[in-house]
């Protein structure tokens, strides 16, 4: 069963009550063929999320609609941009634990040569998960709003060396 | 590993009546929100078209909250025994 230790990059435009945010994640999250045409992700940073599909692209954007959809769910409920703004940070701060444990196992196991990285050519240091972990959550009026909002996914493989 | 691709959702809320006492858990716009043992778990999906009589949600979510909220794998496992294999990595 191969395990994948990625970094990812997600984010985009969010409408709240009131107000227009500019979200961008950028967390940890950990891939595992967990059987023949199953695929897992699991939320590292964030926690409290998952995807998964017969392959790897469907299981990637299962996890990545989700995140969107979690975000979401907290712009309906927030009532302000700064409430907004605390769910999005303490969210994306809370750490799936047992899943941190084995992409730290995996990441060991990348370095190792143990995992086939094809398909994940980039890397980053797998020591800067505090660096790596970013969130970030701007309010927007709709006069600053300009084409560099508009970010692509992406996952790194999580190693470096 | 064998594991069930979905799990009906009516099986999970037992399961964390049983095993995750005194858990809290709210529906929001898209998914379950469960709050346990100081942590929160806000992706649980709700099911199909956002109903819980929608039965079936994605196994690999039911075993990240597992995970998050760090209940017991025997108790998870006893009470959705079809992942019994996930949660126990047996």
């Amino acid at each position: 069963m191969n395990v994948y230790p990625l970094f990812f990059n997600h984010g985009g435009l969010v409408a709240g009550r009131g107000f227009l945010a500019h979200v961008r994640i950028q967390g940890r999250c950990l891939l595992e063929e967990t059987d023949e045409a199953f695929v897992s992700f699991f939320g590292v940073n964030p926690g409290g999320v998952a995807g998964q599909g017969s392959t790897q692209d469907e299981a990637r954007r299962d996890f990545l609609e989700h995140l969107r959809l979690v975000v979401f769910d907290f712009a309906s409920e927030a009532l302000s941009f700064e409430h907004f703004k605390e769910l999005v940070e303490a969210f994306v701060a809370e750490t799936n634990r047992p899943s941190e444990a084995q992409w730290l196992e995996a990441v060991a196991a990348v370095r190792a040569g143990e995992v086939d990285r094809s398909g994940y050519s980039r890397t980053l240091p797998a020591e800067q998960p505090s660096a790596a972990i970013v969130v970030r959550v701007r309010e927007s009026s709709p006069a600053a709003i300009a084409p560099d909002m508009n970010q692509q996914d992406d996952m790194r493989v999580a190693a470096c060396g | 590993m064998k594991v069930p691709r979905q799990v009906p959702l009516a099986d999970v809320l037992a399961m964390l009546d049983a095993c995750a006492p005194g858990h809290s858990r709210r529906a929001s716009v898209h998914h379950v929100v469960v709050t346990w043992n100081g942590r929160t778990y806000p992706g649980l999906p709700l099911g199909k078209h956002g109903r819980r009589d929608q039965n079936d949600i994605g196994s690999s979510q039911v075993r990240s909250m597992v995970r998050h909220l760090e209940i017991p794998a025997e108790c998870a496992a006893k009470h959705l025994p079809s992942m019994a294999q996930a949660f126990l990595g047996k």
